[in-house]
Parts: structure tokens; sequence; C-alpha cells
């Protein structure tokens, strides 16, 4: 897993939030809060395509989405479906 | 998974663990093969992005937690169906679907219970059964609601959610746990059980009438035919 550095921005820009307009060149990865977003199912509409876009590419900004799911309330709903998976499967 | 993103620089080499756990296509093909172990890898790498993509359309989280289930159990029964493309967005795709399906059985769950509470009489206590909401709500329906309650559990239950809650018979399989073709055979057993029931019922009233009127009763039999003429048994 690796861990993400922080979002590139100038210095006179406002700090990142879930509902800013996309800005994709100034962005080597998806700023925390957004990721935190995505993965509490709050991310604005107007930024969730633009997210999304660039979770398809990024691996490690994948995996920072895929920790914050684990790690968030909807935790222990992914380790109940796998767990149901894996007796469906069998 | 190899196409750089403008701007991000890093995303192909970031990727993780495509050289320890071999890349996304070969994962679904060994899915596709039989491998468990690749479908546990696999719900490990893209479940979790695939949960906050499903809570980001507005699915509630139980509906999530279940679509993203179902997911993985339609990659190991169709894995074999996947043969290019972006295997994240096939299978965002394919929970999308799964998201949809849950939340329609869940309205339709709803419906029907909200049509029972409306054939409910204030006095009663539990909400009815499918069964007695038929009763209440079209008495032709009386004589198969009783033949159906003389059918063994299984069929019975199959009936129900096949031609009284319209389940397909993928969910209806699903509910009960149970294969696709289980789910036909019960219901054909079922249908062909209740279509004997009735058309003994139907012969009786014929006597009836033949007895009584000189021919057979037109919208007869009530209760005192079905208490006659005995229910389907297994």
């Amino acid at each position: 897993m690796t861990e993400l550095s922080p979002p590139v921005t100038p210095t006179s820009a406002p700090a990142p939030s879930p509902s800013p307009a996309p800005s994709p060149a100034r962005h080597r990865h998806l700023p925390a809060d957004w990721v935190g977003a995505y993965a509490r199912g709050e991310l604005s509409p107007e930024v969730l395509g633009h997210a999304e876009a660039h979770l398809e590419r990024c691996g490690a900004c994948a995996d920072a989405v895929d920790r914050a799911v684990r790690s968030g309330p909807h935790g222990p709903r992914l380790d109940a479906a796998l767990a149901t998976l894996v007796n469906r499967v069998g | 998974m190899t196409t750089s993103y403008p701007g991000c620089g890093q995303c192909a080499e970031d990727r993780p663990a495509v050289e320890d756990d071999g890349c996304d296509g070969q994962l679904v093909h060994a899915v596709a093969d039989g491998d468990k172990d690749a479908l546990s890898r696999l719900f490990a790498r893209h479940a979790g992005p695939l949960f906050a993509h499903l809570l980001n359309r507005g699915f509630p989280a139980q509906t999530v937690e279940d679509a993203v289930q179902e997911t993985f159990l339609t990659v190991w029964k169709s894995a074999s169906g996947f043969h290019e493309g972006s295997v994240p967005a096939w299978l965002r795709r394919i929970a999308h679907c799964r998201a949809i399906d849950l939340e329609r059985a869940a309205g339709r769950q709803r419906a029907l219970a909200d049509r029972a509470r409306e054939h409910t009489p204030a006095s009663a206590g539990a909400a009815p059964s499918a069964e007695e909401c038929l009763l209440a709500s079209s008495p032709r329906y009386a004589a198969v609601a009783y033949a159906l309650a003389g059918l063994p559990a299984p069929q019975r239950e199959v009936i129900e959610l096949r031609y009284l809650q319209h389940y397909s018979v993928r969910e209806t399989a699903e509910r009960l746990a149970v294969p696709e073709g289980t789910v036909k055979a019960r219901a054909a057993r079922g249908c062909a059980r209740l279509r004997e029931w009735i058309v003994a019922q139907g012969e009786a009233e014929s006597r009836d009438g033949a007895r009584g009127n000189g021919g057979p009763a037109p919208g007869g039999g009530g209760a005192h035919d079905r208490d006659r003429v005995p229910r389907p048994r297994p």
C-alpha cells in the first residue's frame, strides 16, 4: 500500500474540500478529504465524475479509498459481505 | 490499468500488487477456472472502491453490502463472460445492476406490505401473508388460496414468491437459497397439484349440478365444495 502524497496545490488556493471544481492538473492524487468523503458516500456530485475517472487509473488513490472504507463505519459491512460470499461459493 | 491519467504521473507505477498478485484480467481468468483464492484477491482489491461507488450513487448501505456480495458471486459464476476491457468498470456495471435489482425487490416488498396493511382489519394483529392479502382483495382466488395452503411448504413458498409477489426465478432462488432449477421444479410440481385439485373441484361441482339443477352450477363452489374435495397433499 503506497501512502498518498499530499496534493500539490498553489499556496494561494483554498484548502481542497469535497465540493470545489476539479483541477486534475494540480493534483497528483486525490485530496485526502475527497477520499474520505468518497468512502463515506458523501462526495459532491460536481466532482464525483472526476474523482472516479482518477480512481479508475490510480492505484494509490484506489488503495486509499479501500483503506478509508474498511476503517470507516461501513468496514464491518465489507467483512460481512466477504464472509457471506465465501459461504455461498463453498 | 496501464493508461496514465493526465496530471497523475505515478498512476501506472502505483497500481498496487499488480506484480505480486497478477493483473485484474489474470485474476478474472483464474476465477473463471474456479480459483477461489483469485476471487478473494479480486474482492480484496476492488470491494472497497466498489462499495464507495455505490454509496455515492445514493444506495442504502444495506443494499450496497448485498450488491457487492452479489457482484462477486456473479463474477464467480460468470467470469468466463469477461473478455477484455476494464475490470473495475465491469464490476461497477454488475454492481449497479444488482443494486437496482435489490432496490426494486425491496420496493416490491414494501408495496406488498402496504397492500396487506390496507386489506387488514384494524382489529387484526400481525400483518397478513401474501395469501391472506389475496384472499381479502379478490374473492375469486379464494379457492386457489385454499388449495395453496394445502401444498407442501417448499412448493407453497415458491408459488407465493413467483406468482403472488412476482419475483423472478433468480430472485426466488436467491431468497430461498436454492438453485434456480429447484425453484422451477417446485413451481411446476406445485402448479400441477393445484391444477389437479382445481379439476377435481370442478368435477365435484358438475356432479352437484347434475344432481340438483340438471347442469354444472355456474360460478358455484364455495366452502361447501372445498370441504368435500380434499386439498392437494404431498
